[in-house]
């Protein structure tokens, strides 16, 4: 059976290159472009790990978030955030809302593929 | 006299000034006015070189002759503090310039459009480089999304050179404004009681600055922090009650909010304030709802709706494109009497907060607003005057 990502991202293009990289990693990949309903998504999907972009028309990556959190059976479920700002204070937050890990844009496709083996391990 | 003749010596050869007590007895003594004796070895130099010598202590400035140093070399010493006094200012002019670029949503929104771009072009071009068996298809998509984001990271640059690039003009209200942002922010946006004497003087000589110290302070003795902050609790946190409760006036009130202690407990309240060419006199951003430094804010935002009704408190609920929402009350007031046959001058205000206890009291139909049309996604907006910059 294919672990599971839910990819939370609104850049179309980042979205395609890094489906593309975890399905040939032999994961399963779901995306969701806006921020609004992404909280509603993950309880519906229940995905073994969450990549969640910080920046999301419609609602903040750290609301989400919390949402994802207060959802039944995804208190643990291993979230990586990523941010395209890489402040200090973006990390505090992150860890503050309870996110596994935290990488800022750009990444190497290497370090996330690694990062997201990881978490799922 | 009460100094000695080795020490006097030493003034008549201008190898140390004088100042208080010591100058006064030599002036009487001469029968002359002190600033006839202090001619070249002046006092403020000395203080300014004493601070210098503090803040630059790592060159171990021989602090203990710096009275020789001004009375054998006073041309040098002026230089000295003069080439110190520039220095100082531009370290200020740069730390405000720092908290634009920090601070500014059109530049957090390009840097975050740029550092995305160059993510899918590098995770895009990582995988043609190195995955061997790639489909055809798939290669043929990653390579037209290569250079769609390549296309846009150029033209997103392009925007950020043209955001910064001014021919060298520069906005002779900008940094004297940036100054008393700064100070705002750093004390929290609650000056202490004492800022104003200390303010009177050198860069931070800015009248957006001591307008608003003397406003705080005349509302500080009227509305004491700790009794307001429980008679606004009780009153919902509403300014026209709270007007009429303090017989006082709502922009008083509206100023006081914005302007409590941050360990009280009051909800948190952002402020902006503008004048009616739109410049940014004072700002206060909040989480909900960052603000621009100089202008170009959401021309949905009732701030400016409140210069064609004076002295009406316009309150309304913004929803911001995040989804962010915060209740607003704004007011336009005149500046001064004004003259005869002149045009009225105003200044309007606008507090904000996205507290629960305050939100309570927000009409339900909310603005759909921005922070400014470059970073605003609303698409079909009358109001909007340039391009999205995402678009």
């Amino acid at each position: 059976m294919h672990e599971r990502v839910l990819l939370i991202e609104d850049e179309p293009h980042i979205v395609e290159a890094l489906s593309f990289l975890l399905t040939r990693e032999g994961l399963s990949v779901s995306t969701h472009a806006d921020g609004s309903n992404a909280a509603e998504t993950a309880a519906r999907l229940t995905p073994d790990l969450v990549i969640l972009d910080v920046m999301l028309p419609g609602k903040s990556g750290f609301d989400i978030l919390n949402e994802i959190r207060g959802t039944e059976g995804m208190a643990d479920t291993p979230v990586l955030m990523l941010t395209a700002k890489g402040q200090s204070r973006d990390r505090a937050a992150a860890q503050a809302a309870g996110a596994s890990m935290f990488m800022t844009k750009p990444f190497s496709n290497r370090e996330i593929v690694a990062n997201i083996k990881a978490l799922l391990e | 006299m009460g100094i000695s003749a080795s020490y006097l010596n030493l003034i008549e050869h201008n190898r140390r000034g004088i100042a208080g007590r010591t100058l006064l007895a030599i002036a009487r003594e001469l029968e002359l006015q002190p600033s006839e004796l202090t001619e070249g070895a002046d006092a403020s130099l000395i203080n300014a070189l004493t601070e210098t010598a503090k803040t630059h202590s790592s060159a171990q400035p021989e602090v203990d002759r710096i009275e020789e140093f001004v009375g054998r070399y006073p041309g040098w010493a002026k230089l000295l503090s003069e080439l110190s006094r520039v220095s100082r200012e531009q370290r200020e002019t740069l730390t405000a310039m720092t908290d634009q670029m920090a601070h500014d949503p059109f530049v957090s929104e390009t840097m975050h459009q740029i550092l995305s771009n160059i993510t899918a072009i590098r995770s895009t071009a990582s995988i043609l480089a190195t995955a061997g068996d790639i489909p055809a298809d798939m290669q043929a998509r990653f390579l037209a999304n290569l250079h769609g984001d390549s296309q846009r990271l150029s033209e997103t640059a392009q925007k950020m050179v043209d955001f910064f690039d001014h021919d060298g003009e520069t906005d002779p209200s900008g940094p004297a404004t940036a100054v008393a942002h700064d100070f705002w922010a750093s004390h929290d946006h609650v000056p202490p009681p004492d800022a104003q004497p200390a303010l009177k003087c050198g860069p931070h000589d800015a009248p957006v600055l001591h307008s608003t110290l003397e406003r705080y302070q005349s509302i500080q003795s009227a509305l004491p922090a700790e009794a307001f902050a429980s008679t606004a609790a009780k009153h919902g946190f509403d300014p026209l009650t709270l007007a009429q409760q303090y017989d006082t006036s709502v922009m008083a009130i509206l100023f006081r909010m914005a302007q409590m202690p941050p360990d009280m407990g009051f909800p948190v309240f952002g402020l902006i304030e503008v004048d009616m060419s739109g410049a940014v006199l004072m700002r206060k951003p909040t989480p909900e709802l960052a603000l621009p430094l100089y202008s170009s804010a959401c021309p949905l935002w009732p701030i400016y709706r409140a210069f064609a009704q004076p002295g009406q408190v316009l309150r309304a609920t913004l929803e911001m494109p995040s989804g962010d929402r915060v209740l607003t009350y704004a007011l336009s007031e005149p500046l001064g009497n004004g003259g005869y046959d002149l045009p009225a001058l105003l200044r309007s205000t606008m507090i904000f907060s996205a507290d629960h206890r305050v939100m309570s009291q927000a009409p339900a139909a909310p603005v759909l607003a921005g922070l400014h049309c470059s970073v605003c996604p609303r698409k079909h907006c009358d109001a909007r005057r340039v391009d999205y910059i995402l678009a």
